[in-house]
């Protein structure tokens, strides 16, 4: 049996905006290798911790871990190890593809842009594109651009905030299939807010539920599928899970 | 700081401006404006002249010598008038704009996550925005330089002396520094304001109060402003009498200065205007007689600027900017 190393690691993470505490004692762990699938409803704290972990800010407190880096007090270390696609990113309409890959290729200190550029659209197979202006693109064109930026300093963690919304089920689809060929080619942890149960079942290797800032369950999806044979779906899961609260459970993927 | 970061920023601040309809506009306006003032400025003088050489001719026609006649002086710098009056006014709309754009674009298209996501400190990032957009400012100025050296020395065939030069260049740094606080000024607004057209409206009515209500009250409120040409000078009064009526109305006037002293327009203009001679008592004086006088101007603008900078690198710093961009 092989033991997984431990990529993310959050301890006591609590974030209180003004009124609203958005982050309660948040204890997470995802191990290096892993398609994260992070669920939980609007408003249940999901972006906060990915803003958290990607040092767009800090915790209230608690602290968080990773690639082995504090968020807080390492953040340049952090930073150079992750790769980030937001939700609704539109990019830079009036550069070309090329011009907004090289853009981020060279604020993230890669050093032979032209060729890191062009075997990155080789890998998400969007050769012929890159000359034109991203005005003219799709959601889901635009989605394989986030994703280029985002793997181009070829990091070890991917974060993904709600990476299908918007999309059609064709642009789902290739999405998905190109987050399992990162995880499986690129050997990158993925780390996936959503809140598309399907989405979950298809791409992700173990799961995290928020609901109201708490962490109410964390396992492999296998074991999840296992623990509650008497549920039909992984949707009826999680809505049991949602109006129950459970407490977390231990994670057992190792 | 990383310097390669702040370069790429810059580089990018400064293509995408040129990229930007509404900069371009603004330019060709101001651009514009520079030489319709010149003109005007041109038409006057040529006006003086002609009035000289038609009291020259009248005197020498009754056979009596043109002593008496004051010679009309040509000094080119005070025909800038007109455009340092522009540049107060749409080149602070400029830098507003700049500074407006250079925040709303990363965060409309939520790239600013992206960016602030890159191994580059934030105090980078604040370091290439400022620097492209000062080489923007910068280049638009040189650019009015040329323009105003042309058209003077071109058409107007008349040299500048080496000292009127770097008069010139003076008064375009002080320029710089002038519209830089309206570049970090709306810098600011766009990156603490939530509603980003709300950001662009509080930053033109804080312009209107900066460059045209508070130096106009100010104006308006000199006494020696209420008749044309001066109401001292129409009294025939010296400057000490001056000083000895102003003494009489010291908290009116200490009000009126307070209101003057409150804006960095009326800072930009006393400096300029006092080194480009276009204000009489400066003209053909030499820069240290100048500086003596209005170095508390230069510090003015300078700590407007400084603190500009300043609140754009707290702002930036904010670690609720991202929610504000939600």
């Amino acid at each position: 049996m092989t033991t997984k190393k431990l990529i993310i690691q959050t301890k006591f993470l609590n974030h209180l905006y003004k009124n609203h505490q958005a982050l309660i004692d948040l204890n997470l762990e995802v191990f290096e290798g892993d398609i994260f699938g992070f669920l939980g409803h609007n408003g249940a704290g999901k972006t906060t911790t990915i803003n958290i972990l990607t040092t767009l800010m800090p915790p209230s407190s608690g602290t968080a871990m990773v690639a082995g880096f504090d968020t807080v007090t390492q953040s340049m270390q952090v930073r150079r190890n992750i790769g980030y696609l937001p939700e609704n990113v539109t990019f830079y309409n009036n550069l070309t593809a090329w011009e907004n890959l090289h853009y981020f290729a060279r604020l993230s200190g890669v050093k032979n842009t032209e060729q890191r550029i062009a075997e990155v659209l080789d890998f998400l197979e969007f050769r012929g594109f890159e000359n034109k202006k991203l005005g003219e693109f799709s959601k889901g064109m635009r989605q394989r651009i986030g994703i280029a930026q985002a793997i181009i300093h070829e990091p070890k963690i991917l974060f993904l905030d709600e990476p299908t919304s918007g999309l059609d089920p064709l642009g789902i689809k290739n999405l998905r299939e190109i987050i399992i060929r990162l995880n499986k080619e690129k050997h990158l942890t993925i780390f996936m807010n959503t809140h598309l149960l399907s989405e979950v079942a298809k791409t992700c290797t173990s799961i995290g539920v928020l609901n109201h800032g708490k962490l109410i369950y964390k396992d492999t999806l296998d074991n999840t599928l296992r623990r509650f044979p008497t549920e039909v779906s992984l949707e009826q899961i999680y809505v049991q899970m949602e109006e129950n609260g459970r407490p977390t459970l231990n994670n057992n993927n190792q | 700081m990383n310097k390669t970061a702040v370069w790429i920023i810059a580089k990018k601040e400064y293509r995408d401006a040129l990229k930007n309809v509404l900069f371009i506009v603004l330019l060709a306006f101001l651009l514009f404006l520079t030489a319709v003032s010149l003109s005007v400025a041109g038409f006057d003088f040529q006006s003086q002249v002609g009035q000289y050489h038609n009291a020259l001719a009248q005197l020498q026609a009754l056979s009596q010598t043109g002593a008496v006649l004051e010679k009309p002086q040509y000094f080119p710098l005070q025909m800038l008038r007109g455009t340092i009056e522009y540049l107060e006014i749409i080149g602070a709309i400029i830098g507003l704009i700049l500074g407006y754009v250079s925040i709303a674009k990363e965060k409309g298209n939520n790239t600013l996550q992206l960016l602030l996501t890159r191994p580059v400190s934030r105090w980078s990032f604040i370091m290439g925005k400022i620097l492209g957009n000062s080489l923007l400012l910068l280049s638009m100025l040189g650019l009015i330089i040329i323009f105003i050296v042309v058209a003077i020395t071109g058409i107007g065939q008349v040299m500048f002396t080496h000292l009127e030069l770097v008069k010139l260049l003076l008064a375009f740094g002080f320029s710089y520094i002038y519209l830089l606080f309206f570049y970090c000024l709306a810098t600011v607004l766009a990156l603490v304001f939530r509603n980003l057209p709300n950001a662009l409206i509080f930053g033109f009515v804080i312009w209107l109060l900066i460059v045209l209500i508070i130096p106009q009250i100010g104006d308006t409120m000199d006494p020696d402003n209420q008749i044309p040409g001066g109401f001292f000078n129409h009294m025939h009064m010296t400057t000490a009498q001056q000083r000895g009526v102003i003494a009489q109305f010291k908290t009116y006037e200490t009000l009126r200065n307070v209101l003057e002293e409150s804006s960095i327009e009326k800072h930009y203009e006393r400096l300029t205007f006092a080194v480009l001679g276009i204000k009489n008592i400066y003209n053909d004086k030499g820069l240290s007689l100048i500086f003596q006088d209005k170095w508390g101007d230069l510090t003015w603008i300078g700590s407007y600027s400084l603190a500009g900078i300043l609140l754009v690198y707290v702002a930036f710093n904010n670690k609720h900017i991202l929610e504000k961009s939600a």
